[in-house]
């Protein structure tokens, strides 16, 4: 990903803008399918957790980092319901990418709002076909701008906005814990002793998969995907 | 069997593996299933990557899904197919969330 900017001198609104700019003959495709769109987007959304429900039965250790989320997941899945309510969802299939970029930058800021993380904004980037997002702990998380082309991956832009939220979250527990006082001690200092020795899979993806920060994300997108389906009634 | 120095020396000065990490990753090399030893031991000897397939993925195939992967983590990730493969399956058909946290550090 070219690093165009320095992401503290400027808001996530126009890093998106110039950054859409730059990503030459970017457009976003319109939804093909024979089925409306909504159909469509709830089916994925089951299928996903579907998908996630067996991988949780095989984890026994996800229940602990279940145990924390519930709270946060309801406050999340409120604001996914709140800007990605029906009329979003009617409309998304025919949005631009800069609408869809402003729509996913509104729930990301609103959600860290609610949750008191550090939510700056959302930055499209393109990080490379296979990679849907990415973190640093500066409150700015980065979407790759291929899953928001496609109609289709609206479930995988909202799975990967919240496992970088969460993320997000990580990184502010760890750095003012007093602000997170449901989060147990014992969890945020494994994510500090995992983000200091953080496996980034290059060599031992099984690892990289299994660390307690990747766990925590994935659980907690999980947990709110599954309360905005029963929200929305998909 | 392969020297686990020779092993050690060679993922630190070729592929950077991490001091903290490596040690761990040349125990999980020495405890591959046999046959994916066995193609290890031909890649680390001679460059050549054989076509073992575990679960339908091979190296190749693995490093097509997951970018950042290198040959190592291929094999290790064949292992993995072979100990726990509706696991491994279900975490390498799952798109990557980079979490590029260690080059900034820890606030606090």
């Amino acid at each position: 990903m070219s690093d165009l900017f320095t992401v503290q001198d400027t808001t996530s609104d126009v890093i998106t803008r110039q950054l859409l700019q730059n990503l030459e003959g970017v457009e976003s495709f319109a939804y093909e399918g024979t089925k409306s769109f909504t159909d469509a987007f709830g089916e994925a959304l089951n299928a996903f957790m579907e998908v996630i429900k067996e991988w949780f039965g095989s984890q026994p250790e996800v229940i602990d980092a279940k145990e924390f989320n519930e709270g946060y997941a309801e406050k999340a899945s409120e604001v996914m319901a709140e800007v990605f309510d029906q009329q979003t969802l009617e409309d998304w299939s025919r949005m631009t990418l800069e609408e869809r970029a402003e729509k996913l930058d509104e729930f990301y800021v609103k959600m860290g709002a609610e949750l008191g993380i550090d939510a700056k904004g959302v930055i499209i980037a393109d990080l490379g076909e296979g990679t849907f997002g990415m973190s640093d702990g500066s409150g700015y998380i980065y979407v790759d701008y291929r899953i928001l082309q496609d109609p289709e991956m609206l479930s995988e832009a909202l799975n990967t906005t919240l496992h970088e939220a969460r993320h997000q979250m990580q990184f502010d527990a760890i750095a003012n814990p007093e602000n997170f006082p449901d989060i147990s001690p014992a969890l945020i200092e494994a994510w500090e002793r995992n983000i200091i020795n953080y496996n980034t899979g290059a060599f031992d993806f099984e690892d990289y998969y299994n660390q307690a920060v990747e766990v925590d994300s994935r659980v907690f997108a999980a947990d709110v995907i599954e309360a905005y389906i029963n929200k929305m009634g998909l | 069997m392969l020297d686990s120095k020779i092993i050690r020396e060679r993922l630190i000065s070729d592929l950077d593996c991490k001091e903290s990490q490596v040690d761990g990753i040349v125990e999980k090399i020495q405890k591959l299933a046999p046959e994916i030893y066995t193609a290890f031991e031909e890649w680390f000897n001679t460059g050549k990557v054989s076509d073992i397939a575990v679960e339908g993925f091979t190296v190749e195939s693995i490093r097509t899904k997951k970018k950042q992967m290198n040959v190592v983590g291929a094999f290790l990730a064949l292992d993995w197919l072979k100990r726990e493969p509706q696991k491994a399956k279900f975490a390498l058909n799952q798109q990557e969330f980079q979490n590029s946290a260690v080059s900034r550090g820890v606030r606090k």
